[in-house]
């Protein structure tokens, strides 16, 4: 089970290590981790967990065992916008302005925590007009023109289709959100699920990662 | 009508169907045993008492109710077009309306999005000649509503039109009534019964929504989160809170439903009378 933000980087990753190890069929769930991490404590069977934030394995801790979680990749935010950036919005400060409205996620899901700590720091209080369920809520209120900006994570901005462009955050404000991965030792499979793991945080899969916007970890 | 009905009612069944009958009442239970037993009880008043709880279900209220209203205002004459004039692609036209029932909410949603959306295709000239967004506002979860309610009362009401007697309505025509006045004043009240069937489930049908709602209308405190809409998404912070909100929910259903007694279900009571 891994964190929604991870899908296309993870789909590939899949069908590369599934062409290497052809006897192991990886089946993969895709979900907002704390979602994620919530049904695995309720009984859902995984093999393997990757989340977006480090808490959700704290939350697995109380009633599933695993391995120690590997951080295996990186994603920083930014800001995304319409193409062309109608609404001349060029940093974290237009995120307040009347005029331009702002999607976001709904308390409890990572990608609101590090917006909520990005802003603090920030000093900024954004015009939000709604709370989405998860990230792709966010770039579907940006991709069809709803909202005017929301707040992803850099990878989300790979691969979107062109009707949506990133504005970079400045480095010294931005947050990098760390990608845990571990095998869960209760899983039926977890020698296959171990070299599933090993395979994420190779060479080969570091590099699929990066190719998805993903930063070294 | 009480007589009548219990008399009309006693027939013998196979024991098998009613086996399988007290089958699927187990089955229709069992998850709300399941719900009943895992909802913390001690946070019932400090749930119902917070007001974001209570601006949600104000918000389910209002835009529930506007909804039905709407879907029956829109829904009678469809369900009446579509019952007593027989044109070419009748069937399209009324499979394109009742569309919404089967198709996920999301997907309504995102169409509502990209069509009365503010970018939508026709949304964005609301926006810029009247300056009227149905995002973000409570008007665009009454939209989303009524997408996902109408086919309920259509459905309902057609099938009682299409049994009514149109004897009585053309008898009131000869004697120089309109067809609006006939329809009024004759065809409606026969079908009196299917016509509150129907709006209840529309009703209901609107109060539970929300994948069309979060969709198109998004998700914020006072103006688009329904209760619905707070209860899935408290699943993820605070799942006691989504429990306890569930049955608010079921509550609210279930009085509804039980007040839509039996007599209201059959389609053409007036006429029997």
């Amino acid at each position: 089970m891994a964190a929604s933000s991870l899908t296309d980087a993870f789909e590939r990753i899949e069908a590369d290590f599934e062409s290497e190890n052809p006897d192991i069929d990886v089946v993969m769930v895709f979900g907002a981790s704390s979602t994620l991490a919530k049904q695995i404590v309720d009984g859902a069977k995984a093999d393997i967990f990757a989340s977006a934030d480090i808490t959700q394995f704290d939350e697995l801790s109380t009633s599933v065992t695993g391995d120690e979680p590997t951080i295996f990749a990186t994603n920083r935010l930014t800001i995304l916008v319409k193409s062309g950036n109608p609404k001349a919005i060029n940093g974290l400060d237009d995120l307040a302005r009347d005029d331009v409205l702002v999607a976001t996620a709904e308390e409890g899901v990572p990608i609101r925590t590090y917006t909520d700590r990005l802003l603090t720091a920030a000093g900024v209080t954004a015009n939000f007009v709604t709370f989405e369920a998860n990230v792709a809520g966010i770039v579907t209120k940006v991709s069809s023109g709803a909202a005017d900006a929301g707040i992803v994570y850099e990878s989300d901005v790979v691969g979107t289709e062109s009707s949506v462009q990133a504005v970079a955050i400045p480095a010294d404000v931005n947050i990098t959100a760390r990608y845990p991965i571990a095998a869960l030792t209760n899983s039926t499979h977890l020698t296959d699920a171990r070299r599933f793991v090993d395979y994420v945080t190779s060479t080969s899969g570091r590099a699929t990662l990066i190719d998805f916007g993903f930063g070294e970890p | 009508m009480t007589d009548a009905r219990s008399h009309r009612r006693h027939e013998r069944l196979p024991r098998t169907a009613v086996l399988l009958a007290a089958f699927t009442v187990v089955f229709f239970c069992l998850p709300f045993i399941g719900l009943l037993w895992r909802t913390p009880w001690t946070r019932l008043l400090d749930v119902f008492g917070d007001s974001t709880t209570r601006d949600a279900l104000w918000l389910s209220m209002r835009t529930s109710i506007t909804a039905a209203i709407v879907s029956v205002f829109l829904g009678v004459p469809l369900a009446w077009t579509l019952a007593s004039i027989p044109f070419r692609g009748r069937n399209i036209v009324r499979s394109l309306c009742l569309i919404s029932m089967v198709l996920p909410p999301v997907v309504g949603g995102i169409s509502l999005l990209f069509s009365l959306g503010r970018s939508g295709l026709f949304g964005r000239y609301l926006d810029d000649w009247f300056g009227f967004r149905f995002t973000f506002s409570s008007w665009g979860v009454v939209v989303a509503q009524v997408f996902v309610a109408l086919p309920f009362l259509v459905l309902t009401v057609e099938g009682a039109l299409r049994q009514a007697d149109p004897r009585f309505s053309e008898a009131a025509r000869s004697l120089g009534a309109n067809s609006w006045y006939a329809f009024r004043r004759v065809t409606l009240p026969s079908i009196r019964s299917a016509l509150i069937a129907g709006t209840v489930l529309a009703w209901a049908r609107a109060f539970g929504e929300f994948g069309a709602t979060i969709t198109f209308a998004g998700n914020y405190p006072g103006t688009t989160r329904t209760l619905s809409i707070a209860t899935y998404l408290s699943l993820e912070s605070d799942p006691g809170r989504a429990m306890v909100l569930s049955i608010m929910m079921i509550v609210i259903s279930f009085v509804v439903l039980v007040s839509l007694r039996d007599r209201w279900l059959s389609p053409t009571d007036g006429a029997r009378r």
